[in-house]
């Protein structure tokens, strides 16, 4: 692949990591440290690593956060953090993908289920609380359900925890997790005791570990945070010890909550990349978190890594040698480009320049079941959400200058996605909800958005997708005052572009040029699956 | 006492019913699986470990398609039923396959089980199922 990288000149338009992922290693330890699987990688990864650097292209590997890799093999960082990073910088390492299987602090993939006991409070039925002169009790029914996910289940509160954002039915946007709040008024300033009546469990829903506090944000004071003494069973409730808490006089907020998955999982990065820092801290090394969006990794994973995965992946049907692998358009779980899109498409505040970068897995242009529309299309839509651009299809089905190469040598849309300023494309319309561009769509795919993304010229590019299976043939526009309505404010310069008198418009598939004096921008018919990208230059 | 079979007493099971492997030592088969890519080393190295499920569509789909050269499934729509599917990332696809085709079925309602161990009767009706198509009528019965 490396070879071909460079036949194709792929190189020159910005692809340079070459990415090994599962199935590299030899699937068990050898003296502590992971190696190479000798029938695929004979020569051991210094000599891949120095050889696709000799072709001026960058190496990238692959590892998890838990004891095993996801296909089984022992060799997960795990506790091996400090040893593993060594190796990889020996390597010459530059780009690391990090998966999330086996994980020991949350019942992630093919991890013990039970451990759903630490990213999950107990259930709560009430809480006591006690001090000089001042004894109150506070039922569960009368506390304050904050956020999403948790529920009132008879005369107790369930599912204190994060969301599970791994499948596409949960919103990255909103509450991402649930607290159960209660307004505590005391006459005066001093310690209290809060006893808490709760059952523990060990599934999804119900766990063991409580986090109790008080206040929000910056004031946030935690007097709680640990597992509490195991209970028969999830509905076998008991009265937790004495937590001793600060309350000031008057109205307080006590939270009861479990925000570990989150915190658990940032921690486990966290470690690798300290690792890396240890080992050499002159070596730069791309960090791709693969915890496919569980732990709503977009809100965290700005402060460890360079991009995350926003779902469960693209494909399960990758291909081998003569098998180019298999996508789809549409699939009501993960596997599917617009599952992928419709979720990272309402993402876009949570990437930038200083954070980083939404990733809705590879591109899959090039595998069987789809059409040069749906790869085209595709494209388009990881270029305006600035996607991490990673090729999943073998380069020896390419060509220079055949359809698929057209498609993944598109200039104009790399130089979209590469763009100085680094802004994710916003969705400016959307057929099923006019004035609600921002509405999260699982399954809904008959419909057409348009994406808005400025750029570092003071130029806008401007997506019309058809994200249906079906024939668009109404006439849609948009026009300048509400493109500046929507991303004006990371734009430039937006009243130079609102003002301009005409603008020069360039079809980034076509190449075609034309000078529009409107102000308003359309797309006439498109094609099931197909769409139209222009690039609006005020003149 | 257990009766759950281990990798190698699997592969053996599964590869020495085809001609060419029929009389090939232990070693031989291993070697041949690894070169032609329907063994994976790890198999090799925990040869005398229990057979996970997930690891037996694995070995099961890769036979099917680089020995017995059968065809892929295309629809696989009534896998999708099982909850644990795509839990399996890497061997979503073993699992649809050997699912559809009906030559392995759930561990429990709607789950197939990932990490569950591979009993003896269960491998030798896989086996059967692998070369007869006619036995792969009845789909395999939940055999916890």
């Amino acid at each position: 692949m490396a070879d071909l990288i460079i036949e194709l000149e792929l190189d020159k338009l910005g692809y340079k990591y070459i990415v090994v992922d599962d199935g590299c290693y030899k699937p068990v330890r050898i003296d502590g440290r992971v190696s190479n699987e000798e029938i695929k990688f004979p020569n051991g990864f210094r000599a891949l690593s120095d050889y696709i650097h000799s072709k001026g292209l960058k190496f990238g590997m692959y590892n998890d956060v838990g004891t095993n890799l996801c296909a089984g093999a022992e060799v997960g960082t795990c506790l091996h953090e400090d040893v593993d990073a060594q190796s990889y910088v020996e390597w010459g390492v530059d780009f690391i993908k990090v998966d999330n299987c086996y994980y020991p602090w949350d019942n992630a993939t093919f991890s013990n289920e039970a451990n759903a006991r630490f990213v999950y409070a107990p259930n709560i039925k009430s809480i006591r609380v006690e001090g000089d002169s001042f004894k109150e009790e506070y039922k569960a029914v009368d506390g304050i359900l904050y956020g999403k996910g948790a529920e009132l289940k008879d005369d107790h509160v369930t599912g204190i925890g994060t969301l599970d954002g791994t499948g596409p039915e949960n919103s990255p946007i909103g509450a991402l997790s649930s607290e159960l709040r209660f307004n505590i008024n005391v006459p005066k300033t001093g310690e209290y005791d809060v006893y808490v009546t709760y059952a523990t469990g060990q599934e999804p829903g119900t766990g063991s570990w409580l986090q109790l506090a008080t206040g929000t944000g910056g004031d946030t004071v935690y007097f709680y945070d640990d597992f509490l003494k195991e209970t028969q069973d999830s509905l076998s409730f008991a009265e937790s010890e004495a937590i001793k808490v600060s309350f000031k006089e008057g109205g307080n907020l006590l939270r009861l909550m479990n925000h570990r998955r989150q915190e658990n999982t940032l921690c486990s990065y966290a470690k690798l990349l300290e690792a890396f820092g240890k080992a050499d801290p002159d070596h730069d090394v791309i960090l791709s978190i693969c915890e496919w969006g569980k732990t709503q990794p977009h809100i965290w994973g700005k402060k460890v890594g360079d991009s995350w995965r926003t779902l469960n992946d693209i494909t399960f049907w990758v291909g081998s040698d003569g098998d180019p692998g298999k996508a789809k358009w549409q699939d009501d779980y993960t596997p599917s480009i617009t599952s992928q899109y419709n979720k990272a498409v309402i993402m876009d505040e949570f990437a930038g320049l200083d954070k980083g970068w939404n990733d809705p897995d590879m591109l899959t242009i090039g595998m069987n079941d789809l059409t040069l529309d749906m790869c085209k299309t595709h494209m388009i839509m990881w270029c305006m959400m600035n996607a991490p651009l990673m090729l999943g299809l073998d380069l020896r089905r390419v060509q220079k200058g055949d359809e698929l190469y057209k498609i993944i040598a598109n200039k104009g849309l790399i130089y979209l996605n590469q763009d100085a300023l680094g802004i994710q494309a916003k969705r400016v319309y959307c057929s099923l909800a006019e004035n609600e561009p921002e509405k999260e769509y699982i399954r809904d795919i008959n419909r057409l958005d348009i994406l808005a993304k400025p750029l570092s010229d003071n130029s806008v590019a401007v997506s019309f997708i058809n994200v249906s299976n079906e024939n668009k043939s109404e006439v849609k526009s948009i026009d300048a005052e509400t493109i500046v309505r929507y991303i004006g404010g990371k734009m430039p310069d937006k009243e130079a572009f609102l003002n301009a008198g005409q603008y020069k418009v360039i079809d980034l598939w076509t190449g075609n040029e034309s000078i529009n004096t409107s102000g308003k921008f359309e797309a006439e018919s498109l094609d099931p699956a197909d769409s139209l990208c222009i690039k609006v230059i005020p003149i | 006492m257990t009766d759950f079979v281990k990798r190698e007493e699997f592969i053996l099971k599964l590869s020495r019913k085809y001609e060419e492997f029929k009389g090939l030592k232990p070693d031989e088969i291993f070697d041949s699986g690894l070169k032609d890519l329907w063994l994976e080393s790890e198999d090799l190295i925990f040869r005398d470990k229990f057979l996970e499920r997930r690891n037996a569509a694995r070995i099961v789909h890769e036979f099917l398609k680089r020995v017995l050269k059968e065809p892929d499934e295309d629809d696989i729509s009534d896998a999708k039923k099982l909850k644990d599917l795509y839990d399996c990332h890497v061997c979503t696809a073993h699992i649809a396959q050997v699912y559809t085709k009906r030559i392995m079925g759930e561990k429990k309602k709607n789950v197939f089980g990932l990490t569950d161990h591979v009993n003896k009767a269960e491998a030798t009706d896989i086996v059967n199922k692998v070369y007869s198509k006619e036995n792969r009528e009845e789909r395999q019965k939940i055999l916890c």
